[in-house]
C-alpha cells in the first residue's frame, strides 16, 4: 500500500511536468494551429535563465521567478516574430515552421553549452524546506509546487482563453485569421502572446525541474517529447486535456517502473502517443478543434 | 540561365575544394602547415611534430566528461612538450566531436585513419564510441588509448594496439562486493544505466557476487536520459537489501542519490566511480551524499588542500593554473594518465612510430594520478590496485582508517539502521 | 530545369556532369591526398538514395515522415545482423533489409494515412522513438560481447572483400544511385506517380477523382521505406557499425533538412540538398564544441531566407529573369 501510494504521488507530480509542456503545446495549437518542437528546450531554457538570475546575479526568488518569466516570454515572442511570423507571411508550408522549431531547439541546447559549459549546474533549493512528507511519502518541495503550479496554471489558462475578451480574441484568430482581423483583432499580436506564453509556462518548470535535477543542456529535451504524448491523450488544443493527459502518462510511466520494468518506462509513452494517434487522435476530451485528423 | 546553373555547380565545387583542403591541410605532416581551421587552439610548432587526433564527447548530454579528459590531454601535452616533447617530437593535439554518437565516432577514426597521418589516436570517454572504433584502429595498426572504464572493449586480445591507462570496471567491481562482505553485508540491490559502462560493470558486479555469495535483491534499469527514478526505487525497498550499488552514468547519479535518500534509504550506497562534486551538489549534499563507498584509483577533488598526494597535487595545481578551475570531471586524470604513459613509452622506445611505442608501452612502470600504472603485465591496462573509499560529510575518507577510527558505528547510530 | 532547357544544350551539360562524377575519386584523392574525401562521397551517395526516398513521400504525395531515420536502421540492422551472424551473402541480406523496412513501411502507413500533417510527423517521430527502444532493449546475439543490438554496443559489421576500398564503394554505391534515380523518375511518371501528386495537390479532389487515396498514400509510404532502407542496408557495410540512436529523431530531421534544403518534389533537389548538408557538415567540424551551435544557426537562416530551398529559390530567380526578360522584349517591341 504504501508502495502504491509513493508511486501515485511521483506519478502525480512528473505527470504535472508533462502536463505543462503539453499545456504550452496546446496552447500554441489553439491559438496558430501550430506545432512546436523547441518546447522542451523552453524548460531548460528557464532552468539556465534561473541559474543566471538566481545564482549569477543573487536576486531573490520571486524576483528571479518573475524576470524568468518574462524573458522567456519575450523570447516566444521573439521567436513568433523573426521566425514564425516571416515563414508565415510567405505562405510556406508548415513542414518549414517545424523545421525552424527543430533548429531553434539545436539553438537552446548549444548556446546554453557555450555560455554555461558542459558541467551540470547545480541549482540551489528554492524553497526553505528541503523535502515535505505527505501520507508519509517524501519529496522535495519543488516536485510538490510544480504539481501545484500547474493545476493553477491550467485553470488560470482556460479562464483566460473563454472568459476574457482578449483569449476569445486569441481564440478567434486561430479559428479564421481573416474573419479575425476584419472584426478589428490583432491576429499577430495574439499569436505573439500566444508563443510567449507557452514559453513562459515551460520556463516555470524548468525552474522546478532545475533544483530536482540539476541543470544540463539536455534537461528538457525528453520531457518535451514525451509532452506530447500528453498532449495527444488528452486531446490535442485542449486546457483541460493536456493537463489530464500529462498525469495519466507520468502514472503510467511510474508505475510501468514501480511493477514492472524500469527499462520499459520510456517506450510507454511513445506507445501511448501511438496508439492514441491511431485509435482516437482527438483523445479523451474528443478535441473538437484538431484540424490535423 | 545557364549562369545560374554554372554557379551553383561552382559553389559545389568550392565547397569541396574547401573541404578536401582543409582536410589536406591538417593531415600534412610537419612544415608550413594550414592550421587555420582549428579554432586556434594548436599554435604550429616548427620542426618535427607527433600528432595525435582525439575522438571525445564534447556536446550534448554527459559531455562534461569528454571536456574534462580533452583538457587533461591537453594540460599533459603542454607540460610534455615543454619537457623536450616525444623523443624532440613536439606533440600537437587535433579534438574531434563525437556529440555522443557511436557512429559519429566512428566517422570521425574512419577520417583520422584515411587521412593516415596521425601517429596515435586517444579517446573516447564513452565506452560505447571505443567498442565501435578500435576494431578499425587495430586494422589501420595505429597506436591507441582509450579513456572509458568499461572492460568490455578490453576483452579482445586481438586488438594489440589499444591500451588503457585509465581503471577497469571488472577489476574493480569484485573489490566493491569484497568491500560488502567486509562491512558484514550479505544482500544488494542493484541499479544501473543500460549505457554500455553502467550494463557491463553491473554484470560483472552480479556474476562477483554470485561467486563470493552476496545475494542481489533485485536489478534495476534505467536509460542514461532518465530522470525520475520513483518506481525502481520503491522496487529497490521493497526488495529490502544491506545496501545498494549504483552503476549509473552522468546526470542520473545526482538525481538517484536525491530520490533514493528522500524514500526513507539511509543505509550504504555503493558507486561504480568516484562519486564527484557536480554530482554531490545536485544530490543534495551532506547528509544525503553521505556514506557512499566506491573502490577507485581516484578521488574527485573539490578543494586543493584535501590532497595530500604529492604528484595529485601537483596536478590539480597545475590544472587550476591553466584552465582557473578543477577539474570537474575525474576524466581529466584519465586523460593526463594516458598522456605521460604514452610520454614514458616514448622514453623508453626511443622512437615514434607505432610498432616501437606499442612495445615499449609494455615496459612502462611510472608514478600516475592514481597510484602507479604498470603495463608490465601483458594486460594493456595500467592500474591492478586501488583505494576503497567512503564519503562522509563531503570528504573522502579511506575505507580502513574510517573503520578504524569508528566511522562504522558513528553511521550506526545517526542513520538508526541495524546494518 | 526539364522545361526551361532544350535537349541540344541538356547533352553537353549531361555528359559533363557524367565525366566529372565519374573522375571524381580519383582527382579528389589527387588533390587532398588521402581517401577521407572519398569516403564523404560514398556516405553523399547513400544519403542521395535515402533521402530521395523522402522525397518520394513527401515531395511527390505530401505526407511528412521525421521518423524515416528509423527505415534506415531498420535496413541497416538486417543487413548488418544477417551478414555478420548468419554469413548471408551480401547481395541477399541488403534486399532483405530494403524490404523488411518496406514492410513495416507499409504496416505503419496502414494506420498513419488517415493522419494529416501535424499528427502525421507526430505518429512517425513515436515510431522512431519506438523503434530505437526496441533495439535498445533487445537480447543480445551471439555469446561475443561485441555484436549485441544493445545500445552499449550497436553491431560492428566485417569488411567486405571486394569493397576493400572507399573508390570501388563509389562505383558500387553510383550503380545503385543511378539506378534508384531512373526508377523513381520512372515511377514519377506513371500512373502511380500522377497518383500521388494529385493526392499532395488535393486529396478530396484526388478522391473525387477516382484515386484511391489510402492505397496510394500506403504505396508512397512503402516505397519510400524501400528507398531508405535500402540505404541503410549499404551505409551498415561502409561504415561498419550502426547503433539505435541513428532512429532517433536527429538522423530524421537531417534526411528531412537534406531535402528541404535541396528542393522537394525534383529529381536534382534531394541530390543538391545532401551534398550541400555533408560538405556543410564536414567544413564546421573543426570548430568542435561549437559545430552543431554554427549548424542551428545556418539551418534557421537557411530556412528563414529561402523557405523554397537552394533548388526552388533558382528555380524562381530563373522563372523571374525569365519573366523580366520577356517584359524587356515586349517593352523593346512596342517601342
Amino acid at each position: 500500500m504504501q508502495t502504491f501510494l509513493t508511486l501515485l504521488i511521483s506519478g502525480l507530480v512528473i505527470g504535472g511536468i508533462y502536463g505543462l509542456i503539453a499545456l504550452g503545446y496546446s496552447l500554441i495549437y489553439r491559438a496558430s494551429g501550430l506545432m512546436s518542437f523547441a518546447q522542451g528546450d523552453m524548460v531548460t531554457l528557464g532552468a539556465y535563465l534561473g541559474i543566471f538570475y538566481y545564482v549569477w546575479l543573487g536576486l531573490p526568488i520571486l524576483v528571479a521567478l518573475v524576470l524568468t518569466f518574462i524573458t522567456a516570454f519575450l523570447f516566444g515572442m521573439a521567436l513568433e516574430r523573426g521566425v514564425i511570423r516571416t515563414l508565415l507571411k510567405k505562405n510556406v508550408i508548415p513542414i518549414y515552421i517545424v523545421l525552424a522549431t527543430i533548429a531553434v531547439s539545436y539553438i537552446i541546447q548549444n548556446l546554453a553549452q557555450a555560455v554555461f559549459g558542459s558541467t551540470t549546474q547545480w541549482f540551489p533549493q528554492v524553497f526553505p524546506v528541503a523535502n515535505l512528507t505527505l501520507f508519509g511519502v517524501t519529496n522535495q518541495t519543488e516536485a510538490y509546487a510544480s504539481f501545484v503550479i500547474s493545476i493553477i496554471l491550467m485553470i488560470a489558462l482556460h479562464l483566460f482563453m473563454t472568459k476574457t475578451k482578449f483569449g476569445t480574441a486569441m481564440r478567434g484568430s486561430a479559428m479564421d485569421p481573416l474573419a479575425a482581423e476584419s472584426c478589428g483583432i490583432n491576429t499577430s499580436l495574439s499569436t505573439g502572446i500566444t508563443w510567449g506564453l507557452a514559453a513562459s509556462i515551460a520556463s516555470l518548470a524548468g525552474m522546478m525541474l532545475g533544483p530536482m535535477y540539476g541543470v544540463f543542456t539536455t534537461l528538457g529535451s525528453t520531457i518535451g517529447r514525451k509532452g506530447f504524448a500528453g498532449a495527444v491523450v488528452g486531446g490535442y488544443g485542449n486546457m483541460y486535456g493536456a493537463m489530464i493527459g500529462g498525469l495519466l502518462l507520468g502514472l503510467a510511466e511510474t508505475f510501468v517502473a514501480g511493477y514492472i520494468d524500469g527499462t520499459y518506462k520510456n517506450q510507454i509513452a511513445y506507445i501511448i502517443l501511438i496508439v492514441f494517434l491511431f485509435v482516437k487522435p482527438t483523445g479523451i476530451f474528443n478535441e473538437k478543434a484538431i484540424q490535423d485528423v | 540561365m545557364k549562369r545560374r546553373m554554372i554557379a551553383i555547380l561552382l559553389a559545389l565545387v568550392m565547397l569541396f575544394g574547401l573541404v578536401a583542403c582543409g582536410n589536406n591541410g591538417t593531415t600534412n605532416n610537419g612544415g608550413t602547415t594550414n592550421n587555420s581551421g582549428e579554432g586556434g587552439d594548436t599554435t604550429e610548432p616548427e620542426g618535427e611534430t607527433f600528432r595525435i587526433g582525439t575522438y571525445l564527447q564534447l556536446t550534448g548530454s554527459n559531455s562534461v566528461a569528454g571536456n574534462s579528459g580533452k583538457q587533461g590531454i591537453e594540460l599533459a601535452v603542454k607540460q610534455i612538450n615543454e619537457q623536450g616533447g616525444f623523443n624532440g617530437a613536439t606533440v600537437v593535439v587535433e579534438n574531434f566531436d563525437t556529440q555522443g554518437s557511436t557512429e559519429e565516432a566512428v566517422k570521425v577514426v574512419q577520417k583520422m585513419l584515411s587521412g593516415d597521418n596521425y601517429d596515435a589516436i586517444i579517446g573516447s570517454v564513452n565506452s560505447n564510441e571505443v567498442s565501435a572504433c578500435i576494431g578499425y584502429i587495430n586494422e589501420a595498426k595505429v597506436y591507441n588509448f582509450g579513456l572509458g572504464t568499461s572492460a568490455t572493449w578490453m576483452e579482445d586480445d586481438s586488438m594489440i594496439y589499444t591500451f588503457r591507462a585509465s581503471c577497469n570496471n571488472n577489476r574493480i567491481a569484485p573489490l566493491d562486493v569484497d568491500l560488502i562482505k567486509e562491512l558484514g553485508y550479505d544482500s544488494v540491490a542493484i541499479m544501473n544505466g543500460t549505457d554500455d559502462t553502467g550494463a557491463s560493470t553491473a554484470d560483472a558486479f552480479e556474476a562477483a557476487c554470485e561467486e563470493k555469495g552476496v545475494t542481489v535483491t533485485t536489478r534495476q534499469q534505467c536509460d542514461s536520459e532518465d530522470t525520475d527514478f520513483t518506481g525502481q526505487i520503491s522496487q529497490i525497498i521493497s526488495s529490502d537489501p544491506d545496501c545498494v550499488f549504483m552503476s549509473l552514468i552522468g546526470t542520473t547519479f545526482g538525481p538517484f542519490v536525491k530520490q533514493l535518500r528522500n524514500s526513507g534509504y539511509k543505509g550504504m550506497i555503493g558507486c561504480k566511480e568516484c562519486f564527484s562534486a557536480e554530482y554531490q551538489n545536485v544530490a543534495g549534499g551532506s547528509p544525503n551524499t553521505d556514506y557512499i563507498f566506491y573502490v577507485y584509483p581516484y578521488v574527485a577533488y573539490t578543494d586543493i588542500n584535501d590532497c595530500e598526494i604529492p604528484n595529485m597535487k601537483a596536478f590539480l595545481e597545475a590544472y587550476q593554473a591553466e584552465y582557473g578551475e578543477l577539474p570537474a570531471h575525474e576524466s581529466a586524470y584519465r586523460g593526463y594518465d594516458t598522456m605521460m604513459a604514452m610520454w614514458e613509452a616514448s622514453k623508453i622506445a626511443g622512437a615514434n612510430d607505432d610498432e616501437s611505442l606499442r612495445e615499449a608501452t609494455h615496459q612502462v612502470v611510472c608514478e600516475g594520478l592514481g597510484g602507479t600504472m604498470d603495463f608490465t603485465d601483458g594486460s594493456r591496462e595500467a592500474y591492478s590496485d586501488f583505494y576503497s573509499f567512503v564519503l562522509v560529510g563531503g570528504k573522502d575518507i579511506l575505507v580502513e582508517d574510517w573503520l578504524a577510527d569508528g566511522g562504522y558505528e558513528e553511521y550506526l547510530a545517526t542513520t538508526g539502521r541495524d546494518r | 530545369m526539364n522545361n526551361t532547357l532544350s535537349t541540344k544544350k541538356k547533352l553537353p551539360i549531361g555528359i559533363a556532369v557524367a565525366v566529372v562524377v565519374l573522375a571524381l575519386p580519383f582527382i579528389l584523392q589527387l588533390i587532398a591526398g588521402n581517401d577521407y574525401s572519398v569516403m564523404i562521397c560514398c556516405i553523399i551517395l547513400v544519403y542521395v538514395i535515402a533521402v530521395s526516398g523522402l522525397d518520394i513521400l513527401f515531395g511527390y504525395s505530401g505526407q511528412i515522415s521525421l521518423g524515416h531515420a528509423a527505415f534506415f536502421v531498420i535496413g541497416a540492422y538486417t543487413s548488418g545482423l544477417l551478414n555478420n551472424y548468419f554469413n548471408t551473402p551480401l547481395w541477399l541480406t541488403i534486399p532483405a533489409g530494403a524490404l523488411l523496412a518496406t514492410g513495416i513501411g507499409a504496416l505503419l502507413a496502414w494506420p498513419a494515412s488517415k493522419l494529416k500533417f501535424h499528427f502525421l510527423s507526430l505518429a512517425t517521430v513515436a515510431f522512431g522513438e519506438i523503434v530505437y527502444y526496441f533495439l535498445y532493449v533487445s537480447p543480445k546475439i551471439g555469446d561475443s560481447s561485441i555484436g549485441f543490438t544493445n545500445d552499449y554496443m550497436g553491431i560492428n559489421v566485417i569488411n567486405i572483400p571486394f569493397l576493400d576500398n572507399y573508390t570501388k564503394w563509389y562505383f558500387f554505391l553510383l550503380f545503385f544511385v543511378v539506378i534508384f534515380l531512373l526508377a523513381k523518375q520512372s515511377l514519377i511518371h506513371s500512373r502511380t506517380g500522377r497518383a500521388f501528386m494529385a493526392i499532395r495537390e488535393n486529396t478530396h479532389a484526388a478522391n473525387g477523382m477516382g484515386v484511391n487515396v489510402r492505397k496510394n498514400k500506403i504505396i508512397a509510404f512503402a516505397v519510400s521505406a524501400f528507398y531508405t532502407g535500402f540505404a541503410g542496408a549499404v551505409y551498415v557495410h561502409l561504415i561498419r557499425y550502426i547503433a539505435p540512436a541513428t532512429a532517433q529523431q536527429k538522423q530524421s530531421v537531417l534526411f528531412l533538412t537534406m531535402l528541404l534544403f535541396g528542393g522537394t518534389g525534383s529529381l536534382v533537389g534531394p541530390i543538391i540538398g545532401v551534398i550541400f548538408i555533408e560538405l556543410l557538415l564536414e567544413l564546421i567540424r573543426p570548430l568542435q564544441e561549437y559545430q552543431m551551435l554554427l549548424y542551428g544557426i545556418l539551418l534557421l537562416i537557411v530556412i528563414v531566407a529561402l523557405p523554397g530551398g537552394l533548388y526552388g529559390g533558382v528555380k524562381d530567380a530563373i522563372v523571374s529573369l525569365k519573366r523580366r526578360k520577356e517584359t524587356a522584349k515586349l517593352a523593346k517591341s512596342d517601342q
